[in-house]
């Protein structure tokens, strides 16, 4: 069980550096300032010790506006920045061989079928990651986007939280709602944004809360 | 306790070659005498390297050898490894005795006395040296470190220096004569037809 509760955000960033010319740092305090409640960091190319110096920095940002960090995939980057979360991608790490390191810690994990969102809810995770929903840049190769049909019959079959990921705008958040997400999560939109706090404010008048 | 410091460390790299699995490379180098493996791997999936780590923990635990794993804290953590290898990027040697404990082994990759003083002060139980030879495994822009410069450091340094980098039957006799606790090894044995006498080979050097 994570110390949260029920998870506090619903509308998560989740980072990817390269597609910005700003700190990802700036971008953040950007973000929380204007009512973002998570990020996601995921930098795969970053060598681990890079990578721990930013989820630090990253993370006095976010205690500071009492907001989550939540790490991808690397739990002794997640432990040692006191991150509030790790999350596990498709290929990561089994969870029934790691609870007695993650006491406390919010449980992500990304799923792309119902098998693999039950799988997850038992294994303990406190969240899912479920998309492609709508076509995105960053995932076209893998073929046509779930859907929101595909959405709405997880999301009935899930106790635990489920985000929408994948192609996310304010509008089609709404439409995720609707369709049974308990929030969203998303890229392009912070880091390609020319105006955050319009955006998150976009976000918020659809979603309701961030 | 903490587990012994290897003299004849056999790193998996199947990067350099595709014939052998991780799993594969660590039977053949214990059956011919390696007394620590390094497991080392920079695409695989996390998934996928706790599920060798595993393996090799396993097989390693069984014969009584040491196992370390290269980068990832976190997977020596969840594997039950005996300790880590930290390269100059990794996460700082510091940082990894925060999770890993006072029990496990850290080693730490240098490349100059500076580094492996460095390295000893963040409280490392090993430094890794080189690369002492030419060597093709990685690309090297800086020229090898030589016998001399080897001597020194390891004269200067208290923990127990792995030396690295081009080291074969040939020439691992110098370099422990030149005051190296061990040597680390990967294309002379894994490019070797035969691997298992290659380190059979390095085994009679080392431990004569």
């Amino acid at each position: 069980m994570n110390s949260y509760g029920k998870i506090p955000f619903h509308l998560l960033f989740i980072s990817d550096r390269r597609l910005s010319d700003k700190s990802l740092v700036s971008i953040v305090k950007s973000a929380f300032s204007n009512g973002l409640k998570a990020v996601q960091m995921r930098e795969k190319d970053m060598p681990a010790g890079d990578l721990l110096k930013l989820a630090v920095k990253i993370g006095s940002v976010t205690k500071k506006y009492n907001a989550i960090l939540i790490v991808n995939d690397r739990l002794d980057v997640a432990l040692l920045s006191k991150a509030d979360g790790i999350h596990v991608p498709v290929n990561g790490m089994k969870i029934d061989c790691t609870k007695k390191f993650t006491k406390g810690l919010i449980l992500g994990k990304s799923v792309h079928s119902l098998g693999e969102s039950v799988k997850a809810q038992k294994e303990g995770f406190d969240y899912l990651l479920f998309g492609p929903v709508f076509r995105t840049p960053a995932k076209i190769k893998f073929g046509k986007p779930q859907g929101l049909e595909k959405l709405k019959q997880i999301c009935s079959m899930m106790k635990i939280p489920v985000f929408a990921v994948g192609g996310i705008t304010p509008k089609r958040a709404k439409k995720c709602l609707n369709a049974g997400a308990y929030g969203v999560a998303v890229i392009r939109p912070i880091l390609k944004s020319y105006n955050l706090a319009r955006t998150l404010k976009q976000f918020e008048n659809e979603m309701g809360e961030l | 306790m903490k587990p012994a410091i290897g003299k004849l460390c056999v790193i998996t790299d199947t990067a350099i070659q595709h014939k052998y699995s991780h799993y594969e490379i660590a039977e053949m180098a214990i059956d011919g005498g390696a007394d620590m493996i390094q497991f080392r791997d920079k695409v695989m999936s996390t998934g996928e390297m706790i599920n060798t780590a595993f393996q090799l923990r396993e097989l390693c635990s069984r014969n009584e050898v040491t196992f370390i794993v290269n980068d990832r804290v976190d997977i020596a953590l969840i594997s039950g490894a005996d300790g880590i290898h930290l390269g100059i990027e990794d996460i700082p040697i510091a940082d990894a005795r925060k999770l890993l404990g006072k029990s496990k082994i850290i080693g730490g990759t240098a490349h100059s006395l500076s580094e492996a003083r460095k390295a000893e002060q963040m409280g490392a139980d090993y430094i890794g040296y080189g690369h002492i030879y030419p060597t093709q495994t990685k690309s090297r822009t800086t020229k090898p470190k030589g016998l001399k410069k080897l001597a020194e450091v390891s004269a200067k340094i208290k923990i127990p220096l792995i030396a690295i980098g081009g080291i074969s039957p040939d020439n691992a006799g110098q370099v422990i004569n030149a005051g190296a606790h061990g040597v680390a090894v990967i294309g002379s044995v894994l490019k070797n037809a035969n691997p298992r006498s290659a380190v059979e080979k390095l085994r009679n050097i080392i431990y004569a």
